[in-house]
């Protein structure tokens, strides 16, 4: 602990009010004492003055009062008593061991008798304070009795060091209880003053160095911190604002975003370099079958359950070559097994030295049935096609190896041939048909069409082929039917398609019935049979393309399943309906619904 | 199985073909195709009539479709094969398809030859001629 002022002030006041206060001590106890002595000697002079002479000094050697003097205790500072006569010569004397009678003299004035005085003793520092009176011998002055006493010096600390200690001590017990105090009181500033160094230096805020002054330095310093703390203070506070609103704008576009990637119809996936999941879609949870609460964080590869979408996932993480390259995979959800669901891997660019990828799981179920209804297609045309090709080449051989072979034979083979013939076109016209309708090259062309006599051609061109297979075809119609617009070819083709359908899909001795009904808002036709019909399954579907239904019945009769699309085609073409009612076993039932447009009961403008 | 049997290729004994189709108008032609040829033809009209024909007389040759209802081309050689294990025989299958799994079965089956429709029933005919003259040759 290094001596400072207040200490110092301390320690040297304290010291020179001890010495003060022992000075002080001591010149009182002189001046006691000198009081003391004077009253004492004046007294004894008094006293010896007033004896008679001969008592004072004896005749003949014998002991004068003046030897009980040094008897008595008490006069430790007598020095002498002396009688001396009128001329200064000493008649009787007591005198201190050492010690000698100072010459003096003395004035034989009455008013001057009693008196004191102060000499010097040679060889003595101490000065003498005398004390005399007359000596009266028959009432005549015969001398002067002198009493001398040492005075006590007042600086000699020798004689004093009691006093001095007795002074002294209490004086440094206080000043060291009031050092302490001191001491004790100043100790928290010190402390502050250590701390504000320490939190300074913290905050980077340069101070002096000296934690131990005190006082209104020590204010200063504090008030001097207290003022840059205040502008950090302010200053973070600004920052703090700023961050805050910062943050909540970061959080909101952050909603965003999610809300974005949420609502995506594809769902996503998002890894990061270590192929960890830092984004999972809650949609995937019915796709992968895996819960997305607790995705976040976990090894993709892990967490996603299903074998060939978790052996892409497992590619996409730092240190594999394969990471940067994006990939694919389908798969089967467990879940839906009749849908298809496609996982594209993008790698995503480095952002901020950290890359990433994002799997993007899509529903192809429509692009597989696509593809794969595309496939079934194929090969569905080319073996319709091929069966008759079949047919035309073997009897055309049969033909040409035979030319004057048995003619019932080659009747026969021109019956094949022309059916065989006449079946691919129609399979050809309907393939033809869809193709322009679906690709929107085709052209309605509404002419006036009466459509008792439309429907009637339509049984008629079929009237034979339901004769051969024993179904009973009937059309009923009235003529008052309003003329329609339509485009005669087309809506002929549809029509065909349902009579012909109702026939084929018969049994013979089974029925076919064509009717006619219009209402005030739309004409109706009707085909019903009394054929082998569909599950209900198979009547949702039954409009669908290259749909032959589930019924071996069914598939076992020659049919593209194209017919039934062709006709709803064109019928929709029209702007109108078709539907189907349908009891397996039982047979079926067509509708088609013409509602009453302008267009369709435009009056002819010729 | 087969006690009307007599040892398949002998000379003198009409070679049997079975024909399998669900098209009459088929069987028809190549069964006049291949009577000329001199052979002896028998008919079905899907697998299972074809399998209890085979069954009562083992065939030299059987041509088949492969789209017939409830027993296809396929599921018949398989059975062919199960209830001639030994099957000396020749399959010939006729296909519209030309998928590759179609090639695939076909290849993998011993003796089973892939003709692709429309065939000519002078083609089959050459073939199953030249196959019984093989066997006949070969047995002498």
């Amino acid at each position: 602990m290094r001596a400072n002022r207040a200490t110092l002030v301390l320690l040297v006041s304290a010291v020179f009010a001890a010495v003060a206060l022992a000075a002080a001590l001591a010149h009182h106890q002189a001046g006691v004492r000198r009081s003391e002595v004077h009253s004492q000697g004046a007294g004894l002079a008094r006293a010896l003055s007033s004896l008679p002479y001969e008592t004072l000094v004896p005749g003949n050697g014998g002991r004068g009062v003046l030897a009980n003097l040094l008897a008595v205790p008490g006069n430790a500072d007598l020095g002498y008593g002396v009688v001396v006569d009128t001329g200064g010569r000493p008649v009787a004397e007591v005198v201190a061991p050492g010690t000698v009678v100072p010459a003096a003299s003395l004035s034989t004035d009455p008013s001057a008798w009693f008196g004191e005085h102060r000499l010097a003793v040679p060889g003595d520092a101490r000065p003498i304070r005398e004390f005399f009176g007359p000596v009266l011998k028959d009432g005549a002055l015969a001398g002067w009795v002198r009493v001398g006493f040492f005075e006590p010096a007042v600086w000699s600390i020798g004689d004093q060091w009691q006093m001095l200690l007795l002074a002294a001590l209490p004086v440094l017990v206080l000043t060291l209880a009031g050092w302490t105090v001191l001491r004790l009181e100043l100790r928290p500033i010190v402390r502050i003053g250590g701390e504000i160094e320490r939190l300074a230096r913290a905050a980077s805020i340069p101070m002096e160095a000296d934690a131990a002054r005190y006082g209104g330095d020590l204010i200063e310093r504090l008030g001097r911190f207290l003022a840059v703390v205040d502008a950090r203070l302010r200053d973070l506070e600004q920052q703090r604002a700023s961050a805050v609103t910062g943050s909540r704008l970061l959080a909101f576009r952050k909603a965003r975003v999610e809300q974005v990637l949420q609502s995506l119809p594809d769902p996503i996936l998002l890894l990061d370099d270590a192929g960890q999941i830092a984004f999972a879609s809650p949609k995937l949870a019915h796709l992968l079958s895996s819960d997305t609460e607790q995705a976040v964080g976990r090894d993709a590869a892990e967490w996603c359950g299903i074998e060939p979408v978790a052996r892409l996932l497992g590619r996409y993480r730092a240190g594999n070559e394969l990471a940067s390259r994006a990939d694919s995979v389908e798969y089967v959800p467990a879940n839906a097994p009749e849908r298809r669901v496609a996982v594209y891997a993008l790698p995503l660019p480095a952002l901020h030295g950290s890359t990433g990828t994002v799997a993007v799981f899509r529903d192809v179920t429509q692009q597989h049935l696509a593809r794969t209804a595309g496939d079934e297609f194929v090969a569905h045309v080319s073996h319709e096609l091929k069966t008759p090709l079949q047919v035309l080449t073997m009897y055309s051989e049969l033909l040409q190896d035979q030319p004057d072979g048995d003619p019932a034979l080659r009747i026969e083979a021109a019956n094949a041939i022309h059916d065989q013939a006449m079946r691919m076109a129609g399979l050809i016209g309907n393939l033809l048909s869809i193709s322009r309708i679906e690709s929107g090259t085709i052209t309605v062309e509404r002419t006036r069409v009466k459509l008792l006599e439309l429907l009637r051609e339509t049984v008629d061109s079929l009237a034979h082929k339901a004769a051969s297979a024993g179904v009973n075809l009937q059309l009923r119609a009235g003529n008052d039917l309003t003329p329609l617009h339509l485009d005669k070819g087309l809506f002929s083709i549809a029509l065909q398609n349902l009579v012909g359908n109702a026939i084929k899909y018969n049994r013979p001795g089974g029925s076919v019935t064509v009717t006619a009904v219009e209402t005030d808002t739309a004409v109706e036709l009707r085909v019903k049979d009394t054929g082998i019909g569909m599950s209900p399954d198979d009547a949702r579907r039954a409009f669908d393309k290259f749909v032959r239904g589930s019924d071996p019945e069914a598939v076992g009769r020659e049919g593209h399943g194209l017919g039934l699309y062709l006709a709803r085609q064109i019928v929709e073409l029209h702007h109108g309906e078709i539907g189907v009612t349908s009891e397996p076993g039982v047979g079926s039932e067509f509708v088609v619904t013409l509602r009453k447009t302008p267009q369709l009961m435009a009056q002819a403008l010729s | 199985m087969n006690e009307l049997d007599s040892p398949p290729g002998g000379a003198g004994r009409r070679w049997r073909v079975l024909l399998v189709d669900d098209h009459p108008h088929v069987l028809r032609v190549l069964r006049l195709t291949l009577e000329k040829e001199g052979f002896e033809v028998a008919t079905a009209a899907n697998g299972q009539e074809a399998l209890f024909v085979a069954e009562l007389r083992t065939p030299d040759a059987v041509v088949t479709d492969i789209q017939m209802p409830r027993m296809n081309g396929r599921e018949f050689c398989a059975a062919l094969n199960d209830l001639y294990p030994a099957r000396t025989f020749p399959i010939f299958v006729m296909t519209s398809m030309t998928e590759r799994s179609e090639r695939e079965w076909s290849s993998a089956m011993r003796d089973v030859v892939f003709l692709e429709k429309p065939v000519s029933p002078r083609e089959l005919a050459a073939r199953l001629v030249a196959r019984r003259d093989e066997a006949c040759g070969g047995a002498e």
